[in-house]
């Protein structure tokens, strides 16, 4: 009961918060100046996360494709 | 004497896929470094890059020296179709090679000392921070290269050189030939 409590008290509000959408408030630079700004965090973002899958991904085919 | 390099088969020796390896780690290292200095430019004030008062970057010069640079790749592999059949005849590629690539760096000092003149410095503006760690970056992997490049050089002219160590050495000076473009167009243009 005392479990269910907590539960009730503080991790189904905190569950029910972070699903409240909301600019990104943990960067402080994102969203600052114009939109070109934010365009161009965003495209670096994605260049920056794909570019080792890519490059990781690209070197297996490359390997497989080689000695198969 | 070996005048021929050996023939290796469809087998990639260690030597270069370590190469390949190191490769995708510096593309990244340089990928982090332009992905900063494209934010860097994107937040100025005013939106004019190289901010105003900030000396402009010699293009049509550097233009120049891309395409030595680029010779200098294509050199290296017509050296390596040469090693194919005759160490000797691909010796005078690996000569032009180097000696390319060491023009390179000669003009790239040049521009240097021309723009600290100018007054463009690490500690001037974000612009010559930028300028000077990515272009200075690139400077000391081709001076690292030409190294190597020179190293081999005597193995080679006695036969001795082996084809994986080549090889590898050609993977490198490839990607520094290649990354150049990228770097020109992104901090030049």
């Amino acid at each position: 009961m005392r479990t269910l409590n907590l539960a009730a008290r503080f991790f189904i509000p905190l569950a029910g918060a972070s699903m409240i959408p909301a600019a990104a408030w943990a960067c402080p630079a994102c969203m600052v100046g114009d939109p070109k700004t934010a365009a161009t965090y965003f495209g670096m973002t994605v260049v920056m996360s794909s570019l080792p899958i890519l490059l990781v991904c690209g070197l297996g085919y490359w390997l497989w494709k080689r000695h198969s | 004497m070996a005048d021929r390099a050996p023939d290796t088969g469809n087998r990639l020796p260690n030597s270069v896929l370590a190469m390949i390896i190191f490769v995708v780690a510096e593309i990244m290292f340089f990928a982090a470094l332009m992905s900063a200095h494209t934010i860097a430019r994107a937040t100025v004030m005013g939106g004019v890059w190289p901010p105003a008062g900030q000396p402009r970057l010699p293009v049509e010069r550097t233009a120049f020296n891309t395409a030595i640079l680029l010779l200098s790749g294509a050199l290296l592999f017509l050296s390596s179709r040469r090693a194919r059949t005759s160490y000797e005849k691909a010796r005078p590629y690996l000569a032009g090679a180097i000696a390319t690539g060491i023009a390179f760096v000669l003009l790239q000092g040049v521009e240097w000392v021309a723009l600290l003149r100018e007054g463009l410095t690490m500690t001037s503006s974000a612009h010559g921070a930028f300028f000077y760690l990515i272009v200075g970056a690139h400077a000391l992997h081709a001076v690292v290269a030409i190294a190597v490049l020179t190293a081999i050089y005597s193995p080679m002219r006695r036969g001795t050189l082996a084809p994986s160590t080549f090889a590898a050495t050609q993977v490198f000076w490839y990607f520094v030939v290649l990354l150049w473009p990228v770097i020109y167009l992104r901090v030049y243009l």
